[in-house]
C-alpha cells in the first residue's frame, strides 16, 4: 500500500493576485513622486527639469535629469521621482535596482521595500522577498501592507517547497503565512498538505477539519482531508469525504483515483474498479491511476488487460519496482514464467535502489493525488 | 473448470454462510496469579537508541517433563553495557506448569544458562528421545539444550555444531529430508557490532524522529539450514540447499509447512523491509525460492513490506495452508490465501484486515480456533519499536493492544478485540506470542512477551458450548512429535486441517498438539493423520472434548 504524498502544485498554486495587488499599490509611488513639490533646494541640478520631463512623459530626459539630481542632491525625493519614471516606463529591472539602492540609503522609506518584495515575489525570489520584508517589519511591525506581503511571500516560498517535495521546509513557511494571514484558506490548504506529507497527520487533519467546516466550503478541502484519512488507515472516512467532494466537484478525476484506492483497501474491488476506470479515462497517462486500475483487473482475472496497463505504467514510471513486481506475478499467472523471470533482475535492482535511497525504517512509494 | 476455480468453489462450499455474530472468547491476563514474573530485559527501557534493544524476541511452549501440562521457556536479553563488557545477560526462565493454574520457575535446576542476548526459543525433539529440547536464538551464539528427561538440560551446542554466532531471530524445525530427524532453520537478522553501533545517518530517522538506526543501511546476516545427522550432530547445508539468504534480506520470522501439498515441507521466511522468501522443497535436498512468482514476496500492490512474524494454517478449510505475515505500522498485516496451484493471493483487503491493522506494528501471530466454532481465527501481537512515536503527531503509540479477529466464514474476519475481555485491553510493546491450551480445557490460551515487561498469559475463559479435540502425535518412523504431520478432522462434510509445527509466530513455539474446534459436533466423523514418513492413520467416530494421543 503506497503512502500518499501530496505534491504537484497545479490545483492550489495561488495566482499572483497578492503580488499584483501590491504592485498596484506600488504605482502610488509614481503618483506620489510626480506630485511632489520640488523643494527649493532641489530646484537646480536637474531635479526640477527631471520632474517636468516626467510630467511631460519625456522619460529619457527625465531619467537623465533625475540621475543628475540624485548625484548632487542625495535625498529621497529624486529617488521616488525616478522610481515613478521607471514604473511608468514599466522598466522593472531599473526600478528594482533603484529600490535596492534606495533602501540602503533611505531605510526609513517603506515604499522601496514594497517594490523590491513585490518584484521578488513575482519572480519567485521568495527568500529575498522575505528577507527584505522582515527588515521592513522590524521597522513597521503592525503595518498591514508589510504584513500582507510578508504573508504572501511565505505562502509563495512554502508552496514552492511543497511543489518541490520539500514538505518540511514548506510547513515552516506556510505556518508563518497562516499566522500572518489567518483568513488565507489557500495557505491553510497547502499547510495541511505539507503537514500530511511529513506525517504530521493529526495536525493536518485538524487543518482540513477547519477548512471543511467553513461556509462556503474551501475548494478541495474534503479531497485533501480524504487523503489524510487514507494515510491514517481510515478508509471509510476517506470514502465519505470523497463522496461529498465528488457531489460538488464531479469532474475531478483525482478524487476518483483516491476513492478507488480506498475501496481497494476495504476490499470493495467492484466499486474500486468503477472509480479507477473513470480516473484512467480522465488521466490516461497517470501512472498511479493506471496501476491501481491494473490491480482491480488482476482481482477480476482480466490478466491480459491488466498486463497492458502495467506495461504502460512501467513505461511512464520506469523507476517504481511495484508495477514491475506485479507484472511478474501476472505473467506467471498467464503461464509465461520464463518471461516473468526475465524481469526479475530489473525488479530486484529497482527495489534495492528504492530501499537504499529512502531514509527511515520503512519507506513506501510516493503518491501524488493530483495530476502531474 | 480449471483446477484453481475448482479449488475456490470447493473452498466456498466448505466455508458455508458468513456468521456475523460469532461467540467472542473472553481473555484475562493471569500471568501474575500464575507466577509468571520474569521481566524481559532489552537494553534501555525508555529510549531504545539501538536496534538490538527494540526488536525483542519470542517464547516457547514446551512440555519438558511430559506430564501433559504445557510448560514455558522465556528467553531474556541484556543491556548494551553488559553485553559490551562481556557480562552475562538476564537469564531466560523455564517455568513448569503445576497443573493448577500456577507455574514454578525451575530455571536454576534445569541447568539452562543463557549468557547472550536471548531472542527466540524453539522447542523440538531433536534426538527423538521423546523429550522436547530447546534451541535458543540469540544476538551472540545460539544454544542447543538437550532435555535429559529428568527436569534438567545439557548444553550440546558445540557438539551439535549449531551455535550460529550471528544475530539470530527465529528458528524453526522440520524434517525436510524425510529421514525421521528434525532439521533446523535459523533466520538471521543483520550484521551488528556492539562496539561499532550505528548512530548517525539517513537510516536513523523515522518520519522526522531520530530513532535507532537500521535495519536499512545494515548488512543482512544471512540464514542457515542445519541438517540433523541423527547422531547428535548437524551439518550446515545452507549453500547446498540454496537457503543462504545471501541477498542480504533481514530475516525475522520463519515457519515450515507443506504449501503445495506435495508431501515435502516448504519454508517461509518473513523478512523485514525486504521481500519475503518462500523456499519450495524440491524433495532432493534443495530448495527453490518461488516467493516472487507465488505472490508472497510483496503485498498485493507489489511493495516490499516489513515482515516480522509468520503463520501458516488452513483458514478457509479448503485443504491448503494459508499464510499471514505481520508487518510494520502504516501498513497492514498481509493474509495470503493459498490458491492451490503455486499461487497466493493477498486477501487482506476483502478479509477486512487492512484498516484494522494500519496503526499496529505487529509481531507474533497465530491461526487458532479461539471460540471452537470450527473456523480458525487470527491473533496478532502488537507493539512499536520506537518509543519516540509517543507524543509525536504520527498518531502511533509505542505500547499497543493486541488484536483478535474472529473468522466469520466466507473469508471475512471481524475485529473483536474490544469485546474479548480485559486481557486484550492491555497495552504493552508486545513481541512474541505463543499459543497453547495451558489448562487443558480445550480452549487455546495465549502467552506473550513484551519489552521491559513481565509476560502476559491470556487465559481463554467465558462460557462456550462448543466442542473441541486436542491431538498429540507420537511418531515412530517419523520424528517423535510428528512435526510436519497433517491432522485432518471431518465433521458433517467439512474437513479441517492442521499441520504440526515446531517454530513460527514471531521467534516462538506453540502447543505441539493439534487443536480443533468442533462447534456443535460431539464426535468427529473421521480423523486422519498424514505422517511425514508417508504413513497414514485414520480414526472414525472419534469423541470430542478429549486430548487424544495417536501413535504412528
Amino acid at each position: 500500500m503506497s503512502q500518499m504524498a501530496i505534491h504537484g502544485g497545479q490545483l492550489l498554486r495561488r495566482s499572483q493576485a497578492s503580488y499584483e495587488m501590491t504592485t498596484r499599490e506600488a504605482i502610488l509611488i509614481t503618483l506620489a513622486a510626480l506630485v511632489l513639490v520640488v523643494q527649493p533646494a532641489l530646484a537646480n541640478n536637474g531635479c526640477e527639469a527631471g520632474a517636468a520631463a516626467a510630467r511631460q512623459r519625456d522619460f529619457a530626459r527625465a531619467e537623465t535629469e533625475l540621475r543628475r539630481c540624485i548625484q548632487s542632491n542625495p535625498s529621497v525625493e529624486p529617488y521616488l521621482m525616478l522610481a515613478g519614471v521607471y514604473q511608468l516606463q514599466q522598466n522593472t529591472a531599473a526600478l528594482y535596482a533603484l529600490s535596492v539602492e534606495a533602501t540602503e540609503k533611505f531605510p526609513e522609506e517603506q515604499r522601496f521595500y514594497l517594490v523590491i518584495a513585490t518584484q521578488d515575489g513575482r519572480q519567485g525570489r521568495f527568500a529575498h522577498a522575505i528577507k527584505v520584508l522582515e527588515s521592513a517589519r522590524s521597522r513597521w511591525p503592525d503595518d498591514p501592507k508589510v504584513k500582507a506581503l510578508l504573508a504572501s511571500s511565505h505562502f509563495g516560498m512554502g508552496t514552492a517547497h511543497l511543489n518541490a517535495g520539500e514538505s518540511e521546509a514548506a510547513v515552516s513557511h506556510l505556518r508563518t503565512a497562516t499566522d500572518l494571514a489567518p483568513g488565507d484558506t489557500e495557505a491553510q490548504v497547502n499547510l495541511g498538505r505539507a503537514l500530511h506529507n511529513i506525517h504530521q497527520r493529526l495536525e493536518a487533519l485538524a487543518v482540513f477539519d477547519r477548512l471543511v467546516s467553513r461556509t462556503p466550503p474551501v475548494p478541495l478541502a474534503r479531497f485533501h482531508r480524504a487523503l489524510t484519512h487514507y494515510s491514517l488507515g481510515e478508509f471509510a472516512l476517506a470514502i465519505e469525504d470523497l463522496n461529498q467532494e465528488l457531489e460538488s466537484n464531479s469532474g475531478y478525476p483525482p478524487a476518483h483515483l483516491v476513492r478507488g484506492l480506498s475501496y481497494i483497501a476495504i476490499g470493495d474491488w467492484k466499486h474500486a474498479a468503477t472509480d479507477l476506470e473513470i480516473a484512467v479515462r480522465a488521466m490516461p497517462d497517470h501512472p498511479q491511476a493506471l496501476y491501481a486500475r491494473a490491480r482491480t483487473l488482476i482481482e477480476f482475472d482480466e490478466l491480459d488487460h491488466a498486463e497492458k496497463l502495467l506495461r504502460k505504467t512501467i513505461a511512464l514510471d520506469a523507476e517504481d519496482p511495484a508495477p514491475l513486481n506485479t507484472l511478474i506475478r501476472v505473467l506467471v499467472r498467464l503461464g509465461r514464467r520464463d518471461e516473468a523471470r526475465s524481469y526479475g533482475p530489473r525488479a530486484s535492482a529497482l527495489s534495492r535502489k528504492e530501499r537504499t535511497a529512502n531514509p527511515g525504517e520503512i519507506s513506501f512509494g510516493q503518491f501524488s493525488g493530483e495530476k502531474p | 473448470m480449471t483446477g484453481r476455480m475448482m479449488v475456490m468453489w470447493i473452498g466456498l462450499l466448505a466455508l458455508g454462510a458468513e456468521s456475523t455474530s460469532p461467540v467472542v472468547p473472553q481473555f484475562r491476563d493471569v500471568a501474575e496469579r500464575a507466577s509468571l514474573s520474569v521481566r524481559l530485559v532489552s537494553g534501555n527501557p525508555h529510549t531504545k537508541p539501538y536496534l538490538v534493544e527494540s526488536v525483542g524476541g519470542g517464547l516457547a511452549v514446551i512440555d519438558f517433563n511430559n506430564d501433559g501440562w504445557l510448560d514455558l521457556y522465556i528467553p531474556n536479553g541484556t543491556t548494551i553495557e553488559r553485553a559490551r563488557a562481556g557480562e552475562p545477560g538476564a537469564n531466560g526462565a523455564l517455568y513448569r506448569n503445576n497443573g493448577d493454574g500456577t507455574f514454578t520457575d525451575v530455571t536454576a535446576e534445569s541447568g539452562i544458562r543463557t549468557p547472550h542476548w536471548g531472542k527466540g526459543a524453539l522447542a523440538a525433539d531433536f534426538n527423538n528421545d521423546g523429550f522436547q529440547d530447546l534451541y535458543i536464538t540469540s544476538f551472540g551464539p545460539n544454544l542447543l539444550y538437550l532435555n535429559n528427561g529428568d527436569g534438567t538440560f545439557r548444553d550440546e551446542t558445540a557438539r551439535a555444531g549449531v551455535g550460529d554466532p550471528r544475530w539470530s531471530s527465529a528458528a524453526a524445525a522440520a524434517d525436510f529430508d524425510k529421514d525421521g530427524h528434525l532439521d533446523l532453520f535459523v533466520a538471521n537478522y543483520v550484521e551488528y557490532d556492539l562496539h561499532h553501533l550505528p548512530t548517525e545517518g539517513k537510516f536513523c530517522s523515522y518520519h522526522g524522529l531520530k530513532v535507532a538506526c537500521g535495519p536499512r543501511g545494515l548488512q543482512g546476516a544471512g540464514n542457515r539450514l542445519y541438517r540433523n545427522n541423527g547422531d547428535g550432530t548437524f551439518t550446515d547445508v545452507s549453500e547446498a540447499a540454496g537457503i543462504t539468504g545471501k541477498e542480504g534480506f533481514y530475516a525475522l520470522g520463519a515457519v515450515w509447512g507443506d504449501l503445495d501439498n506435495d508431501g515435502h515441507v516448504d519454508l517461509v521466511v518473513a523478512n523485514d523491509t525486504t521481500p519475503n522468501d518462500l523456499f519450495r522443497n524440491n524433495g532432493d535436498g534443495t530448495f527453490t525460492n518461488i516467493a516472487v512468482e507465488s505472490g508472497i514476496a510483496f503485498s498485493e500492490d507489489g511493495r516490499e513490506q516489513a515482515g516480522m512474524g509468520v503463520e501458516l494454517e488452513d483458514l478457509d478449510n479448503d485443504g491448503l495452508l494459508d499464510l499471514m505475515i505481520t508487518n510494520f505500522s502504516d501498513d497492514y498485516n498481509t493474509l495470503y490465501r493459498n490458491l492451490g496451484d503455486g499461487y497466493f493471493q493477498d486477501d487482506s483487503h476483502q478479509a477486512g484486515l487492512v484498516a484494522d491493522s494500519w496503526r499496529d506494528l505487529s509481531w507474533g501471530v497465530g491461526f487458532f480456533d479461539f471460540n471452537n466454532d470450527g473456523l480458525k481465527d487470527i491473533f496478532v501481537a502488537n507493539g512499536h519499536i520506537y518509543p519516540q512515536v509517543d507524543g509525536s503527531a504520527l498518531n502511533l503509540s509505542y505500547k499497543q493492544t493486541n488484536k483478535l479477529y474472529l473468522n466469520t466464514g466466507a473469508r471475512r474476519f471481524k475485529n473483536v478485540t474490544a469485546q474479548a475481555g480485559p486481557g486484550l485491553r492491555e497495552k504493552r510493546s508486545f513481541r512474541g506470542a505463543a499459543f497453547a491450551d495451558f489448562n487443558n480445557d480445550g480452549r487455546i490460551d495465549i502467552v506473550l512477551s513484551a519489552l521491559d515487561d513481565a509476560p502476559t498469559l491470556l487465559l481463554n475463559e467465558g462460557s462456550m458450548d462448543h466442542h473441541w479435540i486436542l491431538v498429540r502425535l507420537t511418531g515412530t518412523q517419523s520424528n517423535r512429535f510428528g512435526v510436519g504431520a497433517r491432522v485432518s478432522v471431518r465433521t458433517s462434510g467439512v474437513t479441517q486441517l492442521r499441520e504440526v509445527k515446531a517454530g513460527g509466530s514471531f521467534a516462538s513455539t506453540n502447543d505441539p498438539r493439534a487443536h480443533f474446534g468442533l462447534a456443535s459436533h460431539s464426535s468427529i466423523d473421521e480423523l486422519t493423520v498424514d505422517w511425514p514418513s508417508g504413513n497414514r492413520s485414520v480414526l472414525r467416530k472419534v469423541k470430542a472434548n478429549q486430548i487424544l494421543t495417536i501413535r504412528e
